[in-house]
């Protein structure tokens, strides 16, 4: 299990990670949202020991992360981190004997892989002469060579297509059901929502929101009732626990205070005529975001 | 192999394995034939470095003239072809020695060691007719006393033939040594400062490389920050001794190519009475025969000044690169560390001009300056084995605290990509190093 308790990085003045804590078990995927700047990349670094916390501390099955349990870590980060001048077979390679695998082993992989992409052509090819695409491919490959038991992903999506992201996602959930702990980041709401089972939206290393998400769009979904039929914004008003109400075209938002309130609602709306539509709604992260932070979420 | 010994093996291949090694050392290669095999080369287009000297040699015995002129001759054309006449005088003209650079051998009988010889010439006798003068004369009174076979005596055998050598010029003084001492200092510091200058810029642009790309952060996520560090300056040092072991060998093979080329061209049978000269060239056999004691005790200053001054100038460049984003970025960096490299290379080369000067001296122990200047020094005489262990004692205190300050300041530069001005970059890095 990955634990990050009460993490507090500083630069300087500038507060970049502010009291995280999060824990992440074997066979997740966890999410790290945020915009530039928000303090995903410092999380990683410190995690990966790359950086040291100024206050808190991050254990991985309870010991301090160190270059001797490296070897069971796929680390890639944000930015391309490959010499463009090698081939692809070295700087694999190279990479899989930093992480302490033996050539022959290394190789066998790379083989597997590239076939896995359709990229086996490439083998010999420098980086340098690769596409975007098929560099953030290598970079993956790169990364999970070693069989990572702890897999951190800084915004592996960028650059891809809807169609690699998709092999990157089904590779993803294959080191998922064997056990790995995943923990990816993105500035991207939606690839949070499709992917992580559980998430922290970071906002300037503040923790805006944090823990599953099936839980926190529970937690909203009971707070907001789309009502269309022969009621008025006055009436609904009038009942208790009903906190605000917007009029749309053709419907009433209704928000009340907590899910106690909803029988209430649901009671008086019944006795009335023409109602086409009760909807107690499912928000989007992106809603409860706008909700928590007061802003719209701008990555 | 675990991961510091495959680092090191990898930083080496990626030097080793790249066309810029292979082209710089067939250059290499072609320049050190080039110099070792110079005094053929030009003799084959006819030039010559040499005037011809006309040494006159006085017979007193009346039967040694033509063996000795001949086998003096014959060594002599080994390493200055057309370099002397020999010719049958009855007596000195020191007129003609003043006056024409001549040199007058007298050659004499002795009872007890066959022969005396009295040398008399203006300024001094190059190194190359010395050793021949000695070669030939010891053989000669072997033979000479094989016809006597006077066993009695047996003891004097051992004994070399004395020579006395009679300057025209009074004030005048060897004129080998201050040659010789610059021709020296060129020899020893010129390898020195491209081997510094060559293993440094590879280890800086090493560093860049790996930082620039940000393949760094996925290196030392998996080894530690000391380990790269280490690693790096570890390898780059082994890669300064192939360097350096290559050189050596390239040497050895332009020198064997002499040899060749000029035992070919005379008669066999000299070749045993010229093998005390055999592997040296003519301007370095020159040197190396005037310097030939001096040259172990020099050699072994020299390695150790090399690897402590590879030491101090690595780290610095290190860490320089540590703090670069960009080759471009370390090239303007590194300007002043190599500034300071092309200064002591300057000053280790033209020391013999400032010969005693106390500014000279006192470079000699500051850090950056020794390791090239301190062999030199040594070399020269100017600086007595105390103050080389003085100097050596400075450099090595001055490594622990450079290596010590430079793993700090390293690992707080090698993760931080700010491209804030040199200056303020610097202070803000010596700060976070402070806060590890």
């Amino acid at each position: 299990m990955l634990e990050i308790k009460n993490v507090t990085k500083k630069f300087g003045d500038l507060v970049a990670v502010d009291g995280l804590s999060f824990n992440v078990k074997p066979g997740e995927i966890y999410g790290l949202l945020g915009a530039n700047g928000a303090g995903k990349t410092t999380t990683f670094r410190m995690i990966v020991n790359l950086l040291e916390p100024n206050e808190g501390d991050i254990s991985y099955y309870n010991n301090k992360i160190n270059p001797k349990i490296t070897d069971e870590i796929g680390f890639m980060i944000e930015e391309r981190s490959m010499q463009t001048k090698m081939t692809v077979e070295e700087q694999v390679i190279h990479f899989a004997r930093i992480k302490g695998m033996t050539y022959r082993d290394a190789a066998k992989k790379l083989d597997y892989w590239l076939e896995r992409f359709n990229i086996k052509e490439y083998r010999t090819k420098k980086i340098k002469e690769l596409s975007k695409g098929n560099q953030q491919k290598i970079q993956f490959i790169a990364t999970i060579i070693n069989e990572p038991k702890l897999l951190i992903l800084d915004e592996p999506f960028s650059g891809l297509d809807p169609f690699n992201m998709e092999r990157f996602v089904d590779i993803m959930n294959e080191f998922k059901e064997k056990g790995s702990i995943i923990i990816f980041s993105s500035h991207r709401i939606d690839h949070v929502e499709q992917f992580c089972e559980d998430l922290t939206v970071l906002v300037k290393g503040k923790v805006v929101l944090s823990g599953n998400i099936d839980r926190i769009k529970e937690d909203f979904m009971r707070k907001v009732i789309k009502i269309n039929g022969d009621v008025t914004k006055a009436e609904l008003l009038d009942i208790e626990g009903v906190v605000k109400v917007n009029e749309y075209k053709h419907e009433l938002e209704v928000h009340i205070e907590s899910q106690d309130y909803v029988q209430k609602v649901f009671n008086y709306i019944k006795e009335k005529n023409n109602i086409t539509k009760f909807m107690v709604e499912k928000p989007s992260l992106s809603e409860i975001f706008i909700e928590r932070v007061g802003e719209a979420y701008d990555g | 192999m675990d991961k510091f010994r495959y680092l090191i093996w990898f930083s080496l291949k990626k030097r080793v394995m790249t066309k810029s090694f292979l082209i710089s050392n067939i250059v290499m290669f072609i320049v050190i034939m080039l110099l070792t095999n110079i005094v053929t080369i030009i003799n084959i287009f006819g030039g010559d470095f040499n005037d011809t000297t006309s040494v006159y040699v006085i017979d007193e015995t009346n039967e040694s003239y033509e063996s000795f002129s001949e086998g003096v001759l014959s060594i002599t054309e080994l390493s200055c072809a057309g370099c002397y006449q020999f010719e049958e005088a009855t007596e000195v003209d020191r007129e003609d020695v003043a006056e024409n650079d001549s040199i007058y051998i007298v050659l004499k009988s002795d009872p007890k060691l066959m022969y005396t010889l009295n040398i008399v010439s203006d300024k001094g006798v190059g190194n190359n007719l010395k050793m021949g003068i000695n070669s030939i004369i010891n053989q000669l009174k072997l033979k000479k006393w094989a016809e006597v076979n006077d066993v009695d005596n047996i003891g004097e055998i051992f004994m070399a033939v004395p020579i006395e050598y009679e300057h025209v010029d009074e004030d005048a003084h060897d004129p080998n040594e201050k040659v010789g001492l610059q021709v020296a200092s060129m020899i020893l510091a010129i390898p020195m400062f491209f081997l510094m200058v060559l293993t440094v810029q590879f280890l800086g642009l090493d560093i860049i490389d790996e930082k620039a790309s940000k393949s760094i952060e996925i290196i030392v996520s998996n080894i530690s920050i000391g380990y790269h560090f280490t690693a790096k300056i570890l390898s780059t040092l082994i890669f300064l001794f192939t360097q350096g072991v290559l050189g050596i060998i390239y040497s050895l093979v332009g020198g064997g190519v002499y040899a060749l080329t000029t035992f070919s061209t005379i008669n066999i049978s000299k070749i045993k009475d010229a093998m005390i000269v055999e592997g040296t060239t003519g301007f370095v056999g020159d040197i190396a025969i005037t310097f030939m004691d001096r040259i172990p005790s020099v050699l072994a200053v020299m390695l150790v000044f090399l690897i402590a001054g590879y030491i101090t100038y690595s780290v610095i460049c290190a860490v320089i690169a540590s703090m670069s984003n960009s080759t471009e970025d370390f090239q303007q960096m590194q300007g002043p560390l190599m500034l300071i490299m092309l200064l002591s290379f300057y000053a280790a080369i033209f020391s013999y001009i400032f010969d005693g000067s106390i500014f000279i001296k006192v470079l000699g122990f500051v850090p950056l300056f020794s390791p090239m200047l301190t062999p030199i020094l040594f070399f020269g005489e100017s600086f007595s084995i105390i103050e080389v262990c003085i100097s050596l004692a400075i450099i090595v205190v001055t490594n622990f605290v450079i290596v010590k300050y430079g793993l700090k300041l390293y690992r707080a530069s090698i993760l931080n990509y700010s491209d804030e001005k040199f200056m303020k970059r610097l202070f803000k890095i010596v700060k976070m190093s402070k806060q590890q």
